[in-house]
């Protein structure tokens, strides 16, 4: 029987008075990589954020590793937020503290002990090719690097459940490819669920196993790529240019 | 907040501006609520983030405090010389001077200066963490943004305007026996035996509760206008002019409200 890390049920959301979601069923496999894409607007970012249970569905249900989410119940909102990471399309790295700060944050509201929480931060900042800049400023680093930044602190609690919006937006070749391999290792060390937002179609059929095409607030397919070449929606196929 | 009806109407332009002060107190005695809240859960209280907004917020002000309630001390000598002169009551300067700069004067502009650089610069802050999704981090990460990042405000700015308000006073005075002498040619020791004989403890104490509560009104609309943010740096912009405005009329109000029921 498939194992569902996330699943959003018949859920819509209103935002400002405008139908922002639509009756959207959503279901992520247990240790896999799946694929949001659509075209921009098109409401991946509020799946994401929905997920993340930082939106509450105006109607239906957002579940979690096997349990619905009551938005009311802020203690168990907290306990099953920290089996998620995060990392933001504009990244929202903390300005106030250090890289090291930043990427040992979640392991400090997991109350690990001080020692562990360095040689975690260390490891996580080697994995993304950036040892050594603990103590450096965020506002000193590269759009680049900050990205690698965001993705550490997303993954260094190893949270059952990975969310990236746009990991390489706006980077150069080079980095993208660094990134989603990054992201393939993490998964693969880890087996975390992971959902990853992002117009790259090329560096996302080569990484994911299960893809989501959004379209107007709607989620009009979810499958694989083979699937996605027998679906008679020529949005998916226009999508995921198969 | 739901949106009031669009309308041109003067009756429904005014309507509309009733609603909307109506939804900001509410959403601003909510916040102070959460606060409350927080407060009483200890084991989220950041001891570290208070110490750095009690520097932030009180020690950076300092010398703007130190300077304005000099030059405020002054002035109030200086403005009330033509009276002194005219009735030759040079023994009631001190006094004069010693009132109104504890029991109003003081608290208010000092009030209204520390609304101006800390408030708005708290706004600031908030609103760049809210528009850059630190805030959202946060609670992704498990963190209560309340009691991370409002409590240690709130606090630090009751404590810091309470004592920035006291030596405040002080300088206050100290401007003014200056002005006195150097002005008016009344002798400081005529000044300060003025002050020392009027017993002004109880408008010193009103003008030190007056700044606790003016620290809390400043403390609270300044977060909630840092934490309605939308619309990225024009909305920063925004929130913070909002912030300065709303404080000052909070500080009025309270004031009022302090000085009726003391006295």
């Amino acid at each position: 029987m498939l194992q569902y890390a996330a699943q959003i049920l018949d859920a819509s959301l209103t935002l400002n008075d405008s139908l922002v979601l639509d009756q959207v069923f959503l279901r992520l496999e247990s240790g896999r990589i799946h694929a949001l894409v659509g075209a921009g607007g098109s409401g991946k970012t509020l799946l994401l954020r929905m997920l993340a249970t930082l939106l509450q569905p105006s109607k239906g249900e957002l579940h979690l590793f096997g349990k619905a989410i009551n938005f009311r119940d802020l203690k168990s909102l907290r306990q099953v937020r920290s089996n998620i990471g995060v990392q933001f399309q504009n990244l929202a790295l903390f300005d106030f503290l250090t890289v090291g700060q930043n990427v040992g944050f979640p392991l400090e509201q997991d109350s690990e002990p001080t020692k562990d929480i360095s040689i975690q931060v260390k490891t996580a900042l080697d994995s993304v090719g950036l040892d050594g800049r603990q103590e450096h400023a965020i506002s000193a680093l590269s759009g680049g690097m900050q990205r690698r930044v965001a993705i550490a602190r997303a993954a260094v609690a190893k949270p059952k459940l990975l969310l990236f919006d746009d990991p390489s937006g706006g980077l150069d070749p080079v980095t993208t490819s660094r990134i989603f391999e990054l992201i393939r290792t993490i998964q693969k060390e880890n087996d975390n669920t992971v959902v990853i937002a992002s117009h790259d179609i090329d560096r996302l059929v080569k990484l994911c196993h299960i893809f989501h095409v959004v379209d107007h607030g709607k989620v009009i397919f979810s499958g694989t790529l083979n699937e996605a070449r027998q679906s008679t929606d020529d949005r998916v196929k226009v999508f995921l240019d198969v | 907040m739901s949106k009031p009806v669009e309308t041109d109407s003067f009756l429904g332009n005014f309507g509309r501006t009733f609603i909307t002060a109506f939804q900001t107190v509410g959403a601003m005695t909510l916040l102070q609520l959460r606060i409350f809240r927080s407060l009483l859960a200890i084991k989220n209280f950041d001891y570290d983030e208070s110490v750095t907004q009690l520097f932030k917020v009180g020690v950076r002000s300092l010398p703007v405090v130190v300077a304005t309630a000099t030059f405020v001390g002054a002035l109030m000598v200086i403005a009330s010389g033509n009276f002194v002169r005219a009735t030759g009551a040079t023994t009631l300067i001190g006094w004069a001077a010693g009132t109104a700069v504890f029991s109003e004067v003081g608290p208010v502009l000092i009030g209204l200066m520390f609304s101006g650089r800390v408030g708005a610069n708290n706004t600031a802050e908030l609103g760049t963490m809210v528009v850059t999704n630190q805030v959202d981090a946060l609670r992704v990460l498990g963190i209560d943004p309340i009691g991370y990042l409002i409590v240690p405000r709130f606090i630090a700015m009751i404590v810091m305007l309470f004592l920035l308000t006291a030596i405040g006073d002080l300088f206050a005075l100290a401007g003014g026996s200056v002005a006195c002498r150097a002005v008016l040619g009344i002798d400081m020791r005529i000044y300060w035996q003025g002050i020392l004989d009027s017993n002004l403890l109880s408008e010193f104490i009103m003008g030190l509760v007056k700044a606790i509560f003016f620290g809390g009104a400043v403390g609270i609309v300044s977060c909630h206008w840092g934490l309605q943010v939308t619309g990225g740096a024009r909305g920063v912009g925004r929130a913070v002019n909002d912030s300065v405005v709303t404080s000052a009329i909070a500080i009025f109000v309270v004031n009022f409200f302090v000085t009726v029921l003391w006295t």
